[in-house]
């Protein structure tokens, strides 16, 4: 039985082939979810009532995972087109893991030295900037993806990654993250690091990765093209999604802020009056 | 005065002898030097002894006899057994070359011949093998022949006979399974690397400069 992609060298076939580690994994998560908002929908504060979004945003990261580690996605970017590979790890960084943690509600906050720790820039940010380089060093993610194991060390280490990305920008409620104009500069600087990898992808003369330039062709797609559309979907796909966080958070505190400011003037008639 | 001229350019002349001498000592020693720093750089592997050329004669897919020694004297002739059906090894090993040959200098390049022999003549008509190779690259050479012929040719060549195996998923078709390397014949006819399945782009780069200006000896 095979739990979980990874590369095989065995021929392409667009049939359908079943991966129960990640309808597994994928099925844990929201188990996990649905269980522990029950227990805290118990408690007298009930604090999560009223706020259907949360539960939402997180099931469809659930579904996102599993459709970017499951058949077809997670067999062609574990052992045939790079290219694949790096749009799972921009779904993974940039869209799944932020909706997984706009989920959590503020009760469900772990409340650790750990979680706060991590909610600063530089441990956000290194730690981040980590995953990315390891999993991308060609003999490193070689040697990874010929195992299924080694595969699913690469996943969770880039969820891993992309949570220590995340959370200083959106740790739930009660978790002391980093102040709005901090969090742009931040998601802006997150834009960087992954800009070494993608221009080795895109410029190197040959493939850097063997998994990759020694599978079997889909499509008959090269090696060589394949890896220079892997570092366009890296840099080209996740920056304009950092961008449009960056958008988010800047137009959400200048909201805030100037409702603050009406609140305050508000407050003060005889400002107003004169 | 004139004699003192001439003599002092016969002096001259034989100090440039002279110095010449050790010169071309110092490269031949340096090429000496040189020849198993160059083979330790090599990424294929070496075979010992080195296997000869084989005397064949197929036919290309414009139908005309291909004399292999004749044909390819002088060059960086890199033999493989393979066929165009082939879901893994033959097109990696095809696109890999084609790609690297083209990123290398032409004064490289031009001396390298890729000659694929297919195993699978029957689906491998002249056309289809000529237009798969030309989809790699058109400088790339079909060989084919009778079924015999191609056995003969895999024997001469010292790699084992090709055969065929059923595809479990579609009973009407089949996979041949055949020799999964390179074989790198150098311009004294000699084959004294292979290059089995896994040889990567880098690799091709990096020994494609070194054989094309022979074997280092």
């Amino acid at each position: 039985m095979t739990w979980w992609c990874s590369a095989t060298s065995a021929e392409w076939s667009w049939t359908w082939r079943p991966y129960p580690g990640v309808w597994l994994f994928a099925l844990a998560l929201l188990a996990w979810y649905a269980l522990t908002l029950r227990r805290s929908a118990a408690t007298p504060l009930r604090p999560y009532a009223g706020t259907p979004l949360r539960p939402l945003s997180f099931a469809v990261a659930a579904v996102l995972l599993w459709l970017s580690l499951d058949w077809p996605v997670g067999a062609l970017g574990a052992g045939y087109l790079l290219s694949v590979h790096t749009t799972q790890y921009v779904i993974i960084t940039t869209v799944l893991v932020p909706l997984l943690l706009i989920g959590i509600p503020p009760e469900l906050r772990p409340r650790g030295a750990f979680a706060r720790f991590m909610a600063g820039a530089a441990p956000g940010l290194l730690g981040y900037t980590a995953v990315m380089a390891v999993t991308h060093v060609p003999s490193v993610s070689d040697a990874l993806m010929a195992t299924q194991a080694g595969s699913l060390v690469v996943d969770l280490a880039w969820i891993g990654g992309a949570i220590a990305l995340w959370w200083p920008v959106l740790a739930p409620e009660g978790v002391a993250r980093i102040s709005p104009p901090l969090r742009v500069g931040y998601l802006f600087l997150a834009t960087i690091p992954p800009t070494i990898p993608a221009a080795f992808m895109v410029f190197s003369d040959y493939p850097l990765y063997a998994t990759y330039e020694l599978a079997p062709r889909v499509a008959g797609i090269a090696a060589g093209s394949d890896q220079q559309t892997a570092g366009l979907i890296m840099k080209a796909g996740a920056d304009p999604l950092l961008w449009i966080s960056m958008a988010i958070v800047f137009f959400r505190w200048q909201r805030a802020e100037d409702a603050a400011e009406r609140r305050a003037r508000s407050l003060s008639p005889q400002e107003t009056a004169s | 005065m004139k004699s003192v001229v001439l003599l002092s350019l016969a002096g001259l002349l034989a100090c440039g002898q002279g110095e010449a001498r050790p010169a071309a000592d110092s490269a031949a020693n340096a090429v000496a030097t040189q020849s198993p720093v160059l083979r330790g750089k090599l990424r294929g592997v070496i075979q010992n002894p080195p296997q000869p050329k084989p005397d064949l004669i197929l036919l290309t897919t414009a139908g005309k006899p291909f004399d292999l020694r004749r044909e390819t004297k002088g060059m960086l002739t890199l033999v493989f057994f393979g066929y165009t059906n082939c879901p893994d090894v033959c097109p990696v090993h095809a696109a890999n070359i084609s790609k690297v040959l083209k990123t290398l200098p032409n004064d490289v390049s031009s001396r390298v011949r890729f000659i694929f022999i297919t195993t699978d003549p029957e689906r491998d008509t002249p056309e289809v093998l000529g237009k798969w190779l030309a989809s790699f690259d058109p400088a790339f050479i079909g060989l084919t022949g009778t079924k015999e012929q191609i056995i003969l040719a895999q024997q001469i060549s010292q790699v084992m006979p090709a055969i065929r195996e059923p595809d479990p998923s579609k009973p009407a078709n089949y996979f041949v399974g055949h020799a999964g390397q390179v074989i790198a014949f150098t311009s004294d006819d000699l084959a004294h690397i292979v290059y089995p399945f896994g040889v990567r782009q880098l690799d091709w780069a990096n020994d494609i400069p070194i054989l094309v200006n022979g074997w280092p000896q």
